[in-house]
Formats: C-alpha cells, structure tokens, sequence
C-alpha cells in the first residue's frame, strides 16, 4: 500500500499488484482482511470502480475472497499462488526483455552468464 | 399564482414523502418575507428621513394654517411614507431582480416563481404601507387624518398600480438591462417632478390639497383601488412572461 | 436508476450554433467528467441539463419528466457553477452566509452541517460580500453549495480552477468520500485533465459541440498507445488503425492510436509502444490535427 500510481500501467492492475506486493511481504496476512473498495478508492484518490475491477480480478485467481457482509479476505495459499504466478511470468516479464536488450547491444549469452555468476543478487537464487 | 404553489407543494409531499415539509411555497415565503422586511424597514427608513426633511421644510409654510410645524408634519407622515416607499420600492425592486433573480434560479427555483414571490412580497409592503397609514392617521386624529382614512382606497390603488409598474421595472432592467434603466431614471423623474408640480401648485399647502380631494366619492375611489389592482396584477404577467425563458449567465 | 437523458439537443445564440444535435445519457451513481477545450461547449451543456438555458431543440429529461422550469424534477439536481461577483454593472452585493441561506431554502436535501463542516474546513469567511472573494475562495463556495446540496445529480462546472494543488487535492478527496457515501452522480468538468482523471468513472469528451465520445476511463486508457520509431515501421504497425495526431522530427515518427473492440498493434514491428494517460489521449483527439 501506499505505493504511487504511475502512468505506465492500468490503474487497476497496478491497484492489484500492490496488494499482491503486499501480501508477498506479509503485510496482508492470509484469512487477513483486506481494505475495501472504498477504503481503497480513498486511499489512492481513485474511482471506487476502478479500485472493484481490480479487486476482482485477484477474486477470480482465488487470492482473495469475499465473506458476505463483512469483506474481503486473503485466500490460504495466496502467497504461494502469487509467488507461481510470477515466476511463470517472470520469463516474459524480465528474461525476454534482459535477452532482447542484451541482443541490441551485441552480449553474448556467455558474458550474460558471466554476468549472472558475479552478481551478488543471485545468492538467494541458488538455495 | 399562491393555488399552484398549495398544489405543488401538497402533490410532492405525497410523491416524495420527504420530511422537508412545505417546499416550494415555503421556501419562497421565507425568502420573500425576508426581503420583504428588509425593503419595509428601507421605506420606513426613508420615509422618516423624508418627514425629517420636508418637517423642517413644511413648518414655516403650513405653520400659519394649521399650528405646530411639528404636528403638522406628523398628520403629513403617511404623505411621506408613501412617496418614500414608492422611491424605495423602484429601486429596491430593480435591484432586487438584478441580484435574486440570477441566484435563486441558478438554485432551481422556477423563473415564474421567482417574479410572483417578489411580485407577492412587493404587494403586501404596499397594503402594509397603506395600513401603517391609517394606524397612524386613527391616532393623530386631525382633519387631515379624517380625510386621509376617507381617501385609503384611493391611495391604496396608486400605490397597487406603482408598484406593478415597479415589478415591471424589475423584469425589464433584467431583459434589456441599460434601457431598463434609464426608464427607471425617467420614472423618478417624472414622479419627483409631479409630486413637486402638485405641492407647488397648491401654494405649497399639503393640507388644502387633501382638501381638494377629500369629496371624491366612493364609487371612484373603489374604482382606483379596482383598477390599481388589475394593473398589478398585469404587470405580474407581463413580468412573468418577460423573464420566461432567460437565461443565467454565470 | 434515475437517468438524465437528452435527445437532440441544439442550443445556438443567434446565428452562432454551440451545440449540435445532442444526445447523451447520464446513469445515476457515477462519477463523469465532461473535458473539452475552451469554447466547445461544456459550460452550455451544463447549463442546458440543468434548466438554466433553455434549448433552442430537443429535449432534456429527467425519469421522463422535462426539466425546464419543472421544480420537480431539478429537486434532484444542481448545476454549480463559478460565482457571480458582478451582477449586472456593480457588484454582487450578497454575503456568503447569505448565499448559502438561499441555497439552504431552495436545495431541499441541503445539509447544513456539511455545508458548516466544509466552511470550517476551507477556513472560509462567511461575513464577506461574494464580490471582495478571491477566486480560490469563490471556487469554494461553489464546492461547498455541490456538496452539501446532495443533489442525486450534482454538476460542477470547473470547480478547481482558481484552487491551489493542495486544495486541489482536497477537492477530489472530498468527492470520493462523498460519492462512496452516498452513490450521488457527479458531472464534472475540468481542464485539468489528468489529476482528475483517475477519479472519473466515464469521461466526455465534446469537441465543437458535438460529443466526442463517453466512455468509462479505464477502458479508453486501455485502448490507447503511442507508437513511435521509424516512420516507415510506424506505418506499417498502425496500418488499418484508428490513428490521430501525428508528431515527426527527421526520419522519426509517433503517433496515436485508438484500438477498436478486437484490434491490436501487429507485433514484429521495431518500434516503441507505450501507454497514454488520458490528457495525452484528449489532446491526440482534440488537438489541431496534422492533414493525414
């Protein structure tokens, strides 16, 4: 939460990515209610309905749910779920773009691993 | 005119069942009687600087027939009273629409409304005037006073029929703005020339002028206050009819 | 569902035609906001819906009841609009508590405390006269008789010109409080484009009198994109694509393009395409246009 909406992307998506974000950093807790809409919509300024459609949309990949009458809920195994989801992204997110970039700038597939091998991010990759 | 706003106002209650009761009507009754007490105060205002004025005035002219220029001016009060209100009301009217007419129609009340609440307000200051008057006149009995109470029907229609005239006024200086004006200003003219034309062609003498005219009988004078009346209520829907479909500009 | 319908709505001054045959629908419970550049007819528009002009043809209807001089229905509307501080050759001579007693008599869901909440809030004077008003502060006033008439169709005609950005700011959060409170429609129109935008639901856009296009926000945005690069790849990517407002420097070219239901940009092309906030898109539609 509380992150700055940018123009790059649809508002709504980034309205779900950040309580992904959140949850993936156990601010949201699961079985944890989540703020509602409007909390939302007020929160960020935002159109209520904007704020909805992407909610939603984490009720349709079963990471939220709705208790009636009460509000939104983080689903059991949400953090697990979005952590799959992501990596199965993650090749069209970052690789692709890493390897078109790289491309561009003439870096062999050798020097990319070399590159990959030194850098100190990598440590947690490897457990 | 008051009947539409009785059926409006009963027909939305039942509608809408809202706990606001007494709607249109009553909204235009509390904006109007305030208006209307605040354009009163303003005659009366004028009216007793006026009195003030012509007293000084007066005294050295009517001392002789009638004793006392205080006294004198007071039996005269209801004379002052009704040629102030007459210039309050011109003005105040104009004014009146200029500022309200813009602001209450930007709130949602209806043009027509609008010219009746004020045309109302303006009708009932004008009886009221007329009313203070024979209050004042019963008691400081005098024989100007005696004939004054007669010629009330009278005085009430010119004043009815000035004050159409001002409705008029109000409507027309909102339409055609500048031209409006200027009639206005022609108005006074004429008024404070006539009114000064009477006093100086009756040696200056208030009091023998009521006695000229204190035979006219009570068929005319029903037949003023009738014909005063009507005009009122004409100028209304001319006034009515005028600002129909204006528009507001910001 | 109220709706606030208009059908073929001419509204001309003289020989000077501002609205063409109009038509528009407005649901109850959204938040829409009307852009257009100076002159294409927004604040006519808004006068119009609302009965404060009368239409030279067509309709305007509230739940099948016309609204011209009809307290009825404009019992649930309100037009607020920038303040009068001359009326006629001199100035406007009323008070803001005065003002704000009328709207209280005549908006028959006024609710006064808000009105005191907000008067509060801006830190408005209310024993000054409308006309020594700085125009920050008769934007506030504007806002506080929208807000606190409750209308169920409030209309504001470019409420945070005059206002500050942190006034600004305060503004939008206002509404949404409001508008989550209570579900009232709001029309709003602004040039301010992009800091509003992501509080509008629908945008409308009129251009010359002539509606544009209504569209939920989030919608247009996402079928909107900049493509730039080569001019010739450009092209070729935007080939049967609605395309507007074109911009080149040298060999290099950008333009915009709007994607109609099942359309997409053709991939394999070597340019850039990026996303569009909705200023960028009003201005590629609304601006001058380069002769394609």
């Amino acid at each position: 939460m509380n992150e700055i909406l940018t123009q790059e992307k649809s508002i709504y998506i980034q309205i779900k990515e950040m309580i992904e974000n959140d949850i993936l950093r156990d601010i949201l807790l699961e079985e944890e209610r989540v703020p509602s809409t409007n909390e939302l919509a007020k929160l960020y300024a935002i159109n209520p309905a904007t704020a909805a459609k992407g909610v939603n949309l984490l009720v349709d990949e079963d990471i939220l749910y709705k208790k009636r009458g009460i509000g939104m809920f983080v689903a059991t195994g949400a953090k697990k779920k979005i952590m799959e989801k992501r990596k199965k992204h993650f090749y069209d997110d970052y690789v692709k773009r890493l390897m078109a970039e790289a491309v561009s700038l003439g870096i062999t597939k050798r020097e990319l691993i070399d590159m990959i091998e030194e850098s100190d991010e990598g440590g947690e990759a490897d457990e | 005119m008051i009947k539409d706003g009785f059926a409006a106002a009963s027909g939305l209650r039942k509608e809408s069942g809202r706990q606001r009761p007494g709607d249109s009507l009553g909204s235009h009754v509390r904006m109007w009687g305030r208006y209307a007490g605040e354009s009163l105060a303003a005659s009366l205002g004028a009216s007793v600087v006026l009195l003030l004025f012509y007293g000084v005035l007066g005294s050295s002219f009517s001392a002789k027939s009638l004793g006392g220029g205080m006294l004198t001016s007071l039996a005269l009060y209801p004379y002052y009273l009704t040629l102030a209100a007459v210039f309050v009301q011109a003005i105040v009217s104009v004014n009146a629409f200029q500022v309200y007419f813009s602001v209450l129609v930007s709130m949602n009340a209806s043009r027509r409304s609008v010219v009746l609440g004020a045309a109302a307000s303006q009708g009932a200051c004008t009886l009221l005037v007329a009313g203070i008057s024979v209050l004042i006149w019963r008691w400081n009995p005098s024989d100007i006073a005696v004939d004054g109470i007669k010629l009330i029907p009278l005085l009430a229609g010119l004043l009815l029929f000035t004050t159409g005239f001002t409705i008029v006024l109000g409507a027309v200086s909102l339409r055609w703005g500048k031209i409006g004006t200027i009639i206005l200003v022609l108005f006074f003219m004429f008024w404070g020339a006539g009114a000064g034309i009477l006093y100086a062609m009756n040696g200056a003498d208030a009091g023998m002028m009521l006695a000229q005219v204190q035979d006219i009988s009570q068929t005319v004078q029903a037949a003023v206050l009738g014909a005063g009346l009507i005009l009122f209520l004409l100028g209304t829907c001319f006034s009515v009819a005028v600002v129909r479909k204006m528009e507001i500009r910001r | 569902m109220s709706k606030l319908v208009c059908k073929g709505l001419e509204k001309s001054y003289g020989k000077k035609e501002v609205l063409h045959n109009l038509d528009l629908e407005l649901e109850s419970g959204k938040i829409y906001g009307l852009i257009g550049r100076n002159g294409a007819g927004k604040t006519t528009l808004l006068s119009v819906l609302t009965a404060q002009s009368p239409a030279t043809a067509g309709t305007v209807v509230f739940n099948g009841k016309p609204v011209w001089e009809n307290r009825e229905a404009l019992e649930h509307i309100c037009f607020s609009r920038e303040l009068n501080q001359m009326m006629g050759n001199s100035a406007n001579p009323l008070k803001v508590k005065e003002y704000l007693r009328i709207a209280s008599t005549y908006f028959v869901h006024w609710d006064k405390e808000m009105a005191g909440r907000l008067v509060e809030k801006f830190h408005l004077d209310v024993n000054k006269r409308i006309s020594k008003l700085s125009k920050g502060m008769t934007s506030m006033v504007t806002i506080i008789v929208a807000l606190a008439s409750k209308a169920e169709f409030t209309f504001l005609d470019e409420p945070v010109a005059g206002l500050d950005v942190v006034a600004r700011e305060q503004f939008y959060r206002i509404l949404l409080e409001e508008y989550t409170e209570t579900g009232r429609t709001f029309v709003i129109s602004t040039h301010i484009i992009e800091e509003a935008a992501d509080v509008l639901e629908e945008v409308i856009i009129l251009d010359q009198g002539k509606i544009l296009l209504k569209e939920n926000t989030q919608e247009l945005l996402e079928r909107s994109y900049h493509i730039s690069g080569h001019e010739e790849a450009v092209d070729r990517a935007a080939a049967g694509l609605e395309v507007h407002h074109q911009e080149r420097l040298g060999r290099s070219k950008g333009v915009t393009v709007l994607l109609k239901p099942g359309q997409t940009i053709p991939a394999g092309y070597d340019v850039s395409v990026q996303k569009l906030n909705l200023q960028k898109v009003f201005v590629a539609l609304c601006g001058e246009e380069d002769a394609e």
